[in-house]
């Protein structure tokens, strides 16, 4: 039966949401951040590089309102600031936290200063504890040696009102059973303002069997009571979903079509037991655009009738069309996989393809084949997840790649841990890189005065199998006057459209000279952050192929295979890496950490330059004779500074790397300087 | 001897030629790896760097700093100050270098500029380096 609770929106506002300040999705647009040539460059001062609200969501103290602020040089002192990175604990406290200064752009009010409730080098949190109305910002950060940085943009606070998605719908429906569920979702889509459907006990307790998958209308809310999103594992306040499907495959709960395919779809998933009894395509499988959806709480067991269902079961979440404002957290569950068919990138317990302004936080994964795979992302936050791989089959092979739209880009990265499974038959990597390819490799033949407009040889728009050719891939001058110098691509306006120029954002800031100058054209993959997560038992780590501007900075590597950069060779251009860091991680007990220009195939355009420029390492530690340092094949730039060893391999540095400075490379007398981190390590 | 004189010149030629258009591009900061701690190298990408001995860095001597109020590091108690850092080594080609950064320097953001001499000496290159590998 359908049981209306509510009737007018905003009758009751304590169903859904709290009265407290909110902040949903204010991502700053992708900021454009690429090395700038001047006479004068700044070091250790703050650059802010995106910040997103909390979608929502509480932190662990009940409290919503914050403002997750990502960057570089954000703070220098504490546990898990820049110092710490370096290699040197600061002695004493800052003298100040970071800080945010909003000032509001419309109305005469007071400016407004949030000292942050956490913060590391790359990131801080600002809970804004109910100080910024809804409105637009400007907001200068302030670092804890005093210098600022402001945003490029200006921040939007946004608050729950009795319109605002997600908190209040305007109807209140309550299902007990399969059937009642049905006719909710009918009346839901039936009321375009929305509808919060609840799951309702029943006693004695009954699962709702499921007979087809869950299509929710747009603006809809289906849940469990309990704490948003922090469901007790015996909470009997919910119904257990139960799926045991016996058509074709299909996902358990997808998104019905909607009215204007224009327009994305809203909903939320929260405080859900679902058990999963045979072979489906995704538990939760979003396949249409999606703005501020969520699935919050989610505990989803498998209960298959054989190892051959198990094998056909599919990823947990599955989000393949553009997800704006995405949150999936607090969640739980088995992921079976099909891995002896398609596996990478798609069958993963967690594929999300093009997210922008999201977040991945606090979920828990259990992998039957293999891990994490998001595909072009944008000002995505990616922390606190753990993943275990149990794959007898395949295991591992998780990674970030550019498969969709050739770009990836604003990724912070953190406090994760991901376990492999040594036993499995096949492994594929830790973390990676993918999605190659490249549309040009060659010299520039003309140069727009505004530097903005490159004229070249022929252009290949579709590199492989996608397209790159798009707004935000990468050009690198390879060799010649500039070399070094990057910049991003823009789609070119009539009448540039033609295959012998590249557009770019911004001119490359370095000067160019036609006929002597070698671009690659390429994927961007950058601007990330990858901090203080635990990586055990591992593969490798890899920036494959057109990395640029990554760091990777306290993180824990145990019984690991290589961890380092890969300038790739030639698939439609050559691939490079370049300004990335190595910071303050720890690999121990195996690992190799390297930098690597990988060496043209035979059949490839001749090139003899470097596929690695300006690779950093610094202050990392190796304890175990099977941990090393390897730099190899064709590198230009590589510093590495402060390594501390212990009972360690060897430091290689082959004949090809060029322009490479190592300093203070030293033996420790105690395995202790590997157990830095270890206190952060997650276990489930 | 005549033909081996015109080849050496040629060749000559050819190396100048082509040193100047790789090699001496107009001096540039283009890239600095951050954050660093004093006393440590930083590594810089630009370009027309191989003849470079020194970087200039400015910073902000702060009398003092509250990051409470609006009119942080806007006071006029803070000064501005210049210090010399020592360029370790060039790349060849000039487009990378390393700068020890100075032990004593105060821990903030540092200003890297090149030196108003070597900018205008900035078609000058040479053709040995002691650095590198």
């Amino acid at each position: 039966m359908i049981e209306r609770t509510r009737g007018r929106e905003g009758s009751d506002r304590g169903a859904l949401g709290k009265e407290a300040d909110f902040t949903l999705q204010q991502h700053s647009p992708p900021t454009t951040h690429h090395p700038t040539s001047s006479k004068r460059l700044t070091l250790n001062g703050p650059r802010l590089v995106f910040v997103n609200g909390d979608l929502g969501e509480p932190n662990a103290a009940g409290a919503t309102g914050s403002l997750h602020l990502t960057g570089e040089a954000l703070a220098f002192h504490g546990p898990r600031g820049c110092g710490a990175y370096l290699g040197s604990a600061l002695a004493g406290e800052a003298a100040q936290a970071p800080s945010l200064t909003l000032t509001p752009l419309a109305r005469a009010q007071a400016t407004i200063v949030i000292t942050a409730a956490t913060s590391t080098c790359y990131a801080a949190v600002f809970p804004l504890l109910g100080k910024a109305p809804p409105g637009r910002y400007q907001a200068t950060f302030t670092n804890d040696l005093g210098d600022q940085a402001t945003l490029a943009v200006p921040l939007t606070i946004r608050t729950p009102s009795a319109t605002r998605w997600p908190w209040m719908p305007t109807l209140a429906l309550v299902a007990h059973d399969a059937d009642s569920l049905s006719a909710a979702l009918a009346t839901a889509a039936a009321n375009v303002s929305g509808a919060v459907i609840t799951l309702a006990p029943t006693s004695p307790e009954q699962p709702i069997t499921l007979s087809a998958p869950l299509l929710l209308p747009n603006n809809t809310v289906l849940r469990c009571d309990g704490a948003m999103g922090r469901l007790a594992a015996s909470d009997a306040a919910c119904p257990v979903l139960y799926w045991k499907p016996t058509g074709s495959l299909s996902p358990v709960i997808g998104l019905r079509p909607p009215a204007s395919p224009s327009l994305p779809t809203r909903v939320r998933l929260e405080n859900l037991r679902i058990v999963i009894a045979g072979p489906h395509a995704g538990v939760v499988s979003f396949t249409q655009p999606t703005q501020d959806a969520a699935a919050v709480g989610l505990q989803i067991s498998l209960d298959p009738a054989s190892d051959t269902d198990s094998m056909a079961m599919g990823a947990l979440f599955t989000v393949t069309a553009t997800a704006t404002g995405l949150l999936l957290a607090n969640s739980s569950g088995v992921h079976g996989g099909n891995c002896s068919a398609t596996h990478w990138p798609h069958n993963t317990a967690i594929y999300v393809s093009r997210a922008a302004g999201s977040r991945v936080h606090n979920n828990t994964f259990t992998c039957g084949c293999q891990g994490y795979s998001f595909d072009s992302p944008a000002n995505l936050i990616v922390t606190n997840n753990f993943w275990r791989s149990v794959g007898a089959i395949v295991s591992e092979g998780s990674g970030i790649s550019t498969f969709t739209t050739g770009v990836a880009e604003n990724v912070y990265f953190a406090f994760n841990t991901i376990i492999g499974n040594p036993d499995s038959a096949k492994r594929f990597e830790s973390f990676t890189y993918d999605g190659p390819n490249g549309v040009y490799f060659g010299n520039v033949t003309d140069v727009s005065q505004d530097g903005r407009v490159l004229t070249t040889g022929n252009v290949t728009h579709t590199g492989g199998n996608k397209p790159h050719f798009a707004d935000g891939g990468a050009v690198t001058v390879m060799a010649g006057p500039g070399l070094g110098a990057t910049a991003r691509l823009a789609i070119c306006p009539p009448p540039l459209t033609n295959d012998h120029t590249l557009c770019l954002r911004d001119a490359l800031p370095l000067t160019l000279a036609p006929r002597a100058s070698l671009l690659t054209a390429t994927a961007f993959r950058g601007q990330m952050v990858f901090e203080g997560n635990s990586f055990v038992n591992g593969t490798t780590f890899q920036l494959y192929g057109a990395g640029l501007n990554v760091t990777i900075a306290g993180n824990r590597f145990h019984s690991f295979g290589n961890v380092g950069s890969w300038g790739l060779f030639y698939q439609g251009a050559y691939q490079p890496c370049a300004f990335n860091s190595f910071l303050g991680n720890v690999l121990e007990n195996g690992g190799n950490l390297h930098a690597l220009g990988q060496a043209p195939p035979p059949d490839a355009p001749p090139y003899s330059g470097a596929l690695a420029f300006a690779q950093i390492f610094r202050a990392n530690r190796l304890c175990g004779r099977s941990s090393k340092v390897h730099h190899s094949g064709s590198i230009d730039g590589l510093l590495m500074e402060n390594t501390l060893l212990y009972d360690a391999g060897s430091v290689t540095l082959d004949s090809t790397v060029f322009n490479a400075w190592l300093y203070n490379t030293s033996n420790a007398t105690s395995p202790d300087i590997c157990q830095l981190w270890s206190a952060d390590h997650r276990r489930a | 001897m005549r033909k081996r004189g015109r080849l050496s010149v040629f060749c000559g030629l050819s190396l100048l030629l082509f040193s100047l258009s790789v090699a001496s591009p107009s001096p540039s900061l283009m890239w600095v790896s951050s954050p660093v701690l004093p006393g440590q190298a930083a590594y810089i990408q630009g370009s027309g760097l191989a003849n470079l001995t020194q970087i200039e860095i400015e910073y902000e001597e702060r009398a003092w700093f509250d990051s409470h109020t609006t009119t942080s590091n806007n006071n006029n108690n803070n000064t501005v100050k210049k210090v010399t850092a020592t360029v370790e080594h060039t790349a060849i080609n000039g487009t990378s270098c390393v700068v020890r950064i100075p032990t004593d320097l105060p821990l903030a953001a540092w200003t890297l500029s090149l030196p108003n001499g070597y900018l205008q000496r900035g078609k000058e290159w040479r053709t040995a380096d002691a650095g590198g590998r």
